[in-house]
């Protein structure tokens, strides 16, 4: 086994899935302190340890030493094994919390993963089922990472009380491809996801409505489609949610999202979604500004290649997560204008040597 | 690259990323104005003022990956006259 790498230390609370899916990647051993040592309520909070009871079950040999107080916690990485899991995440986060990491590091499993998540589905913190299906997934394919890859929703489930079920499939890789998408093309279609759970599916019809009389004048090519979930399979509390995404002539995709709240109409949640998915189309590059670590992080892993891809400004995350790819790959990305000529333009290119990570835990075929 | 990156909305992503120890929220929200500022500032003088914005910040951040949008940057869209230079990003804008 790979543990002789050094062991890198952090502080903080913030960042701690994308440090611990590059400790599991890289083999080498974290550890991070001061976890809300200043806070009322100091350490860890559940959904942090849950998810890393969660990547112990994906993991074998995997050590977690979490200190008595709970703001100190040293991971020293074991194998991706894979296979099929069950994981009941608290209802303090949504599933796409556990999914977001776990999407990182299955595709470098020994076995493909077949996943069954079980929590709320949509929150307004992380990235719903909805959109992990139909945005985050594109965004791994577009490294190679392709068959039997499925999110399948089997029960949907709103805050507070959740309920819900999804089971998420992913196929193993020897080796991630190189990306090279730098042509942002031009916005061909809107699609939607529109649900509503034990509330009036005429709620759903609503949003729909209303985000109709903004993005039709953008484009005919809207399709938002209503998604009705019943009884047992729409979970234990009401909630309504729409999702957009906007696709390019090249296949880049923008994103974004808007939950019910007590006390707002189905038609400002549509329009807060609606204005969010045109402030997303705006910022611009080809990949959703959410998706960032992730397609960088797949940059990382790709073949000895130069790869590229454009992008807007990174967010604050992308920032940290720059820094701390660094640490554990010694890999940094050169950061270019995309249009020189162009003042306005806020797209930038990142390019950077792919480190050529193989799938070692793969069993050879 | 970076040496000729001397105009004010330029901002030099990769000397801020790997060559300063800014904070990511600092970064991400600077403006050219706001870097300019700071880029005069003495070391000691920037960790004084970096540090109450960072503890301010811990107790709200969750880790999520979605985007939070004030509303202000929502309603703006709310005047129509915005929409119209979107136009362009479309397929079926002209050129």
């Amino acid at each position: 086994m790979t543990t002789s790498g050094s062991l890198l230390k952090f502080s903080g609370h913030l960042h701690f899935r994308h440090r611990i899916v590059l400790s599991i990647l890289s083999g080498k051993p974290v550890r991070i302190d001061r976890i809300r040592s200043e806070d009322k309520d100091p350490g860890l909070r559940d959904f942090e340890a849950s998810l890393l009871r969660l990547l112990e079950k994906v993991t074998n040999g995997t050590v977690i030493e979490i200190s008595y107080t709970g703001t100190s916690v040293l991971v020293k990485p074991g194998v991706v094994v894979g296979g099929s899991i069950t994981h009941d995440c608290p209802l303090s986060r949504s599933v796409g919390y556990f999914l977001e990491p776990l999407i990182m590091i299955a595709p470098f499993a020994k076995k493909p993963l077949n996943l069954t998540l079980r929590g709320i589905t949509t929150d307004d913190r992380d990235l719903s089922v909805d959109l992990i299906r139909t945005v985050t997934l594109p965004h791994i394919q577009l490294f190679g990472i392709d068959e039997g890859l499925e999110l399948r929703i089997k029960k949907r489930g709103a805050p507070p009380l959740g309920g819900g079920e999804v089971q998420f499939l992913c196929s193993i890789v020897k080796q991630v491809k190189t990306l090279d998408f730098v042509e942002p093309g031009k916005i061909k279609r809107i699609r939607g996801i529109s649900h509503a759970v034990r509330v009036s599916p005429q709620f759903s019809n609503r949003m729909i409505e209303a985000a109709r009389s903004v993005l039709n004048r953008f484009i005919p090519d809207i399709y938002l489609y209503s998604d009705v979930y019943k009884g047992e399979e729409s979970g234990k509390s009401p909630g309504y949610a729409l999702s957009l995404l906007a696709e390019s002539t090249t296949g880049a995709l923008h994103c974004s999202e808007a939950v019910s709240k007590p006390g707002v109409p189905p038609e400002d949640i549509a329009r807060q979604a609606t204005y969010a998915l045109l402030e997303e189309i705006k910022r611009g590059g080809c990949v959703d500004r959410s998706h960032q670590i992730l397609v960088l992080l797949m940059m990382v892993l790709g073949s000895e290649d130069i790869g590229r891809c454009r992008m807007g400004e990174p967010s604050p995350r992308t920032i940290q997560f720059l820094r701390d790819a660094r640490e554990f790959f010694g890999v940094s990305f050169k950061i270019a204008k995309a249009e020189s000529t162009n003042p306005d333009s806020t797209d930038l290119i990142f390019s950077c040597l792919g480190i050529g990570y193989v799938n070692a835990n793969r069993t050879l075929a | 690259f970076n040496r000729h990156a001397t105009r004010k909305n330029r901002i030099d992503w990769m000397k801020m990323i790997y060559s300063s120890d800014r904070l990511p929220e600092y970064i991400a929200s600077g403006s050219s104005v706001k870097t300019d500022e700071m880029e005069g500032k003495d070391p000691d003088e920037e960790f004084f003022r970096l540090k109450p914005a960072a503890t301010v910040e811990e107790d709200k951040d969750w880790d999520m990956s979605k985007e939070v949008y004030t509303d202000n940057v929502l309603t703006k869209w709310e005047n129509e006259e915005l929409l119209d230079p979107l136009r362009s990003l479309f397929i079926t804008g002209q050129q």
